[in-house]
């Protein structure tokens, strides 16, 4: 089972059990870390689960699609770094991968 | 066909309900709705979690969801609970195209989702802002010295319905008409008044995209007219649609948003002082009171036979979604009725859920942080006038009518 190292924002990385086929946010929430909202449930329109991908892993991921990228570039604490972690696929490619949940938007 | 239907329609219980099942509730013309909708649906909650309401105006009947779980569910599955004909608008006057992309349902929706995407997106808002924020502030502006106002006309329904009619490219002189159709259009319990006012909005947006056809501007009524998916222009109807959800859309569901948010404010004057001198918990705040008072009420019909949480639905059936009783559900959220700016996951309904998620929910919070910021900036604490009327309405957007707010002047 692939595994994901997130750290909320109290800054307590934890480590996260991650199915394969499930999205980064489904695995982050059902984890029980719910400060990240992903109010419209993954359908890459709410832009409340933006997280920051560690740099190593930036190019090792699909790249964002047009609607990710039209929703992240206008948020407050966009950075290159930053993905929708609903738009980010579990597989045995992203074992290991590091995430930060954003601040919430201002 | 709704437009038949007399009002109060005729109780239908199909065959297949059970008896135990049964429930009336009119989301129209209960009396409590004019208390609180919020508190009334509340009521709702407990022995029956899905009942058959067989007074509805919209349909013969359909089962009403309560518990957010089943919301949830009913609204990401759209392979069985579809949004074909959810606002029913066209059905009023005889005739079946869909609001677009809002009754349609996947894959179909997609193209037109993704279409209008990044009309709203964060970085559209962003450009859209500042023009924003010099709308509340004149308006705010020209009551604050009063001491007094009645927020919904003097504030609650110019300021968004101001943002939205610009952005469309509508004229500003036409607002009052295009109210009063809103109004009959969602809250006018009267079906033939209803009907009347779906065909006047129809009628105005075809000479719309007709002019902007002719004369195209930067505006988004131009953009929906000459817009291509896949290389082809939207057929008539679809243009038609994408118009008519725009309308119905932006001029009725903030205002109705910020009536209960100021009315709240007025009453927890604690709270109010807390935004005042902590206006960076305004976009949490926003979050939390979009859950508190969720305003919209939404439906799906049943494609096929089909059990949810044990109730046996059939084909055709329609599903009543009202987002308040979802967000006030206490499974999913501890003390729902306290309006909480340090809860966590809010995870309301305030914008819908799944594949029909709010397409202008980004404007939408944000005129919402707006209309906060600018007021506790500018305007000491508000509170209800006393003895003056209170108008709040159900139906399919709760909102309120009429409110007096009052306050010190120095």
């Amino acid at each position: 089972m692939p595994r994901l190292i997130v750290t909320p924002r109290n800054g307590e990385t934890v480590t996260v059990n991650a199915e394969a086929g499930r999205s980064v946010m489904e695995s982050i929430r059902n984890a029980g870390i719910e400060e990240l909202l992903a109010l419209c449930g993954g359908a890459c329109a709410c832009a409340t689960c933006h997280v920051y991908v560690a740099p190593e892993w930036v190019d090792r991921l699909p790249p964002r699609s047009q609607a990710e990228s039209d929703l992240l570039e206008g948020v407050t604490h966009f950075t290159d770094a930053s993905r929708l972690s609903c738009q980010l696929k579990v597989s045995p490619a992203l074992d290991g991968l590091k995430v930060t949940i954003a601040p919430e938007e201002q | 066909m709704p437009d038949t239907l007399p009002y109060p329609p005729a109780p239908f219980v199909p065959a297949h309900v059970p008896a135990e099942l049964v429930q009336e509730f009119d989301f129209y013309r209960n009396p409590q709705m004019s208390q609180c909708p919020f508190q009334a649906v509340g009521q709702l909650r407990g022995k029956k979690p899905i009942f058959w309401n067989p007074s509805d105006p919209q349909s013969a009947g359909c089962w009403v969801l309560t518990r957010s779980e089943d919301i949830r569910h009913v609204l990401t599955t759209p392979e069985i609970f579809s949004s074909k004909g959810e606002a029913g608008f066209s059905g009023l006057i005889g005739e079946s195209w869909d609001m677009v992309p809002l009754e349609m349902d996947p894959p179909e929706h997609e193209d037109y989702r993704q279409l209008l995407h990044p009309l709203l997106t964060p970085k559209a808002v962003n450009k859209l802002a500042p023009a924003v924020i010099k709308r509340a502030v004149d308006l705010i502006e020209a009551v604050r010295s009063k001491g007094e106002c009645e927020f919904m006309s003097s504030f609650g329904t110019p300021f968004p319905v101001g943002v939205f009619m610009s952005l469309m490219g509508l004229p500003e002189s036409q607002m009052p008409i295009f109210l009063e159709w809103e109004y009959d259009l969602l809250h006018n319990p009267d079906m033939a008044v209803k009907a009347t006012a779906a065909l006047t909005i129809k009628n105005y947006l075809l000479e719309l995209a007709a002019e902007r056809r002719a004369n195209p501007t930067d505006d988004l009524a131009s953009f929906i007219v000459t817009a291509q998916i896949n290389g082809e222009p939207l057929a008539d109807d679809k243009v038609l649609g994408i118009l008519y959800l725009f309308f119905v859309g932006g001029l009725d569901t903030v205002a109705s948003s910020l009536g209960f948010f100021f009315r709240h404010l007025a009453e927890h004057p604690e709270q109010q002082a807390e935004l005042r001198a902590h206006p960076e918990k305004i976009p949490h705040a926003v979050e939390e009171m979009v859950r508190r008072f969720s305003v919209v009420t939404s439906r799906r019909q049943c494609k096929e036979d089909v059990v949810l949480s044990g109730v046996q639905m059939k084909k055709g059936d329609w599903v009543k979604v009202n987002y308040a009783l979802a967000g006030l559900d206490p499974e999913a959220f501890e003390n729902p009725y306290e309006v909480n700016f340090e809860r966590k996951n809010v995870r309301h309904f305030g914008f819908s859920f799944g594949p029909h998620f709010c397409l202008g929910s980004h404007l939408g919070r944000r005129e919402m942080a707006i209309a906060l910021q600018e007021w506790l900036a500018r305007v000491p604490q508000w509170r209800l006038k006393p003895g003056a009327k209170l108008d709040v309405h159900g139906g399919g957007v709760f909102g309120i009518e009429h409110m007096e707010l009052e306050w010190d002047v120095a």
